[in-house]
């Protein structure tokens, strides 16, 4: 007797492209249609769904790569990384680093950093809102702990680090006229990103490595001492100018001070 | 202030039997600068669980509409553990909306943690009756509200069911002492993929229980060994499923009712048209008792 769980748990791997087991197609009426024919509808809904949420979240992988190579790339991701939260949107995290594995993707080095930012765009897009940090409270820390501060970004931030150009090639293949993109030198430098939504828009900003450097330490969780060093040792900043902006512009949203 | 009558599932004031539609992203600058009249918007709850630019449309047009959510993702049937990370989100939402309605499906979606984003019907026996009860009871005692559940479409039906599509829908709704929400296509999809008649559907169901419908287009899938009917609500509502909403509204009375649309979106003008139709049907439901 397959019990309720074991039944669910062998409909949710045959939709997964697994085989179904004997008893699971024992389970199923015929009624008209074979019960292999019935289980491979579910399997279409599901691999369809979760096809075109990747593609939602990937347009610019798909342009570049094609819908033929883009269907076959997912088709293989969707068993291998599989959707683990009821929300649709949070499926497809994984995506860039299997891109960056797949064997014929290897010819296009650039495309995991590309689906990088675009999952990094996704995830601004969906963010929750927060408020702006609070500067009362900011102005009280007395200035022995300073270097204690630990700030935290935005929760729709993402630094990515690349050494392709991937805004210039997002940039490009987001052209809406349907022109095909120019020719991009994959030589025109690295590129350093900062993703945030600011208000209701996404934005892609280019920060120099000093700044991009704070940020990336101040997003990994560290105090603002160290922060401040690992900046410096990248260039030359203007600490207070810098973190003022992005308190002002809501990079920077809350503190503590640990 | 909202209406507190418990009996209600309601925690806005109740809302007219006329039609509404599904709001996709799509329509949000066409529904904000034209206001045509419907009864509702209804919303995908998921699509809301961030902030930003759907959550500032759903604030700006909910001054204009009522608004109701439809999880697809809670996973009702799961043997899994309900996600309370998934359900405060929920409930996040309801105190911030205080939709008209909040239904879910009667179905799974996921085993083991893992997630297939399909709505997978469970066997029509007692055990998952008192399943879905539990999980519906978890579900309304989180919220301190009532919640509508739907018969989903089925493209399978189990060997060892031991109740009638309808009779299951219709003792969870009694066991869990929830709503239901009837989507009349999918009886008429089920009805057709399974060989029943949809007429002995309308006939199990407490018309009380009914709070709304849904209604969409279908398509069909023919094989060389046989055809399917799929909901895929990507077009417009069929002849044969407006004539089974005739006779829905005459059995139950009207109710408010919903044009599901999510794929191959129409301008919003085709929408308006189906809500129309809805209406009109409704009103000759009316025309009938009186």
């Amino acid at each position: 007797m397959l019990s309720l769980p074991e039944l669910q748990k062998q409909l949710t791997e045959t939709l997964y492209g697994g085989e179904p087991p004997e008893e699971l197609l024992r389970r199923v009426l015929a009624n008209g249609l074979d019960p292999a024919r019935r289980l491979q509808v579910y399997r279409n809904n599901t691999f369809s769904n979760l096809t075109g949420a990747l593609r939602a979240v990937y347009p610019v992988i798909d342009r570049l790569v094609g819908e033929a190579f883009f269907d076959e790339a997912a088709r293989q991701y969707i068993p291998k990384q599989p959707s683990l939260s009821g929300n649709l949107h949070d499926f497809g995290a994984t995506f860039a680093a299997f891109l960056g594995d797949y064997a014929h993707a290897q010819s296009l080095p650039y495309l995991a950093d590309v689906a990088r930012l675009e999952w990094a765009y996704h995830r601004a897009f969906h963010a929750v809102d927060h408020a702006p940090l609070d500067l009362q409270a900011l102005s009280q820390v007395s200035r022995d702990k300073l270097d204690r501060l630990v700030f935290f970004l935005h929760p729709s931030a993402t630094l990515i680090h690349s050494r392709w150009p991937i805004i210039t090639i997002w940039q490009a293949n987001r052209d809406e006229t349907g022109n095909e993109p120019g020719e991009i030198s994959l030589d025109s430098g690295a590129c350093m990103a900062l993703v945030i939504r600011r208000g209701m828009d996404v934005f892609f900003e280019s920060p120099p490595g000093p700044e991009f450097t704070l940020l990336q330490k101040i997003a990994a969780g560290e105090n603002l001492g160290a922060a401040t060093r690992a900046a410096l040792a990248a260039g030359a900043i203007d600490l207070e100018d810098v973190l003022q902006r992005h308190v002002t512009c809501k990079t920077v949203t809350s503190f503590t001070v640990l | 202030m909202p209406d507190s009558d418990t009996t209600s599932a309601r925690t806005a004031d109740p809302i007219p039997a006329r039609a509404g539609i599904g709001l996709r992203a799509d329509h949000y600058e066409d529904l904000l600068s034209q206001l045509p009249p419907l009864a509702f918007l209804e919303v995908h709850s998921e699509n809301y669980f961030g902030g930003g630019r759907p959550l500032d449309f759903l604030e700006r047009l909910a001054e204009h509409y009522p608004i109701s959510f439809h999880g697809v993702g809670l996973s009702l049937g799961s043997c899994d553990p309900l996600s309370t990370a998934h359900l405060q989100q929920i409930a996040d939402l309801d105190a911030r909306f205080q939709p008209v309605f909040l239904s879910e499906h009667l179905s799974f979606s996921s085993a083991g943690g893992v997630f297939t984003h399909d709505l997978v019907p469970l066997p029509y026996t007692e055990e998952a009756v008192a399943h879905f009860a539990s999980r519906i009871a978890q579900v309304q005692d989180h919220l301190g509200r009532r919640i509508l559940v739907e018969n989903v479409s089925c493209y399978l039906e189990y060997a060892h069911s031991s109740l009638s599509e309808a009779d299951f829908v219709a003792a969870v709704a009694e066991q869990a002492d929830c709503e239901i929400l009837l989507d009349v296509n999918n009886i008429f999809v089920n009805a057709s993929n399974h060989g029943h008649r949809a007429e002995d559907f309308l006939e199990s169901i407490v018309p009380e229980r009914v709070a709304e419908i849904h209604l969409a287009g279908f398509t069909r899938n023919r094989f060389t060994d046989g055809e399917i009917l799929i909901d895929t609500h990507n077009q417009r509502v069929a002849p044969a499923v407006w004539e089974l909403y005739a006779r829905t509204v005459r059995r139950l009375g009207p109710r408010a009712t919903l044009i599901e649309w999510d794929t191959d979106l129409p301008p919003l003008s085709v929408l308006l048209d189906e809500a129309e139709l809805a209406n009109r049907i409704q009103d000759e439901a009316r025309a009938l008792v009186a």
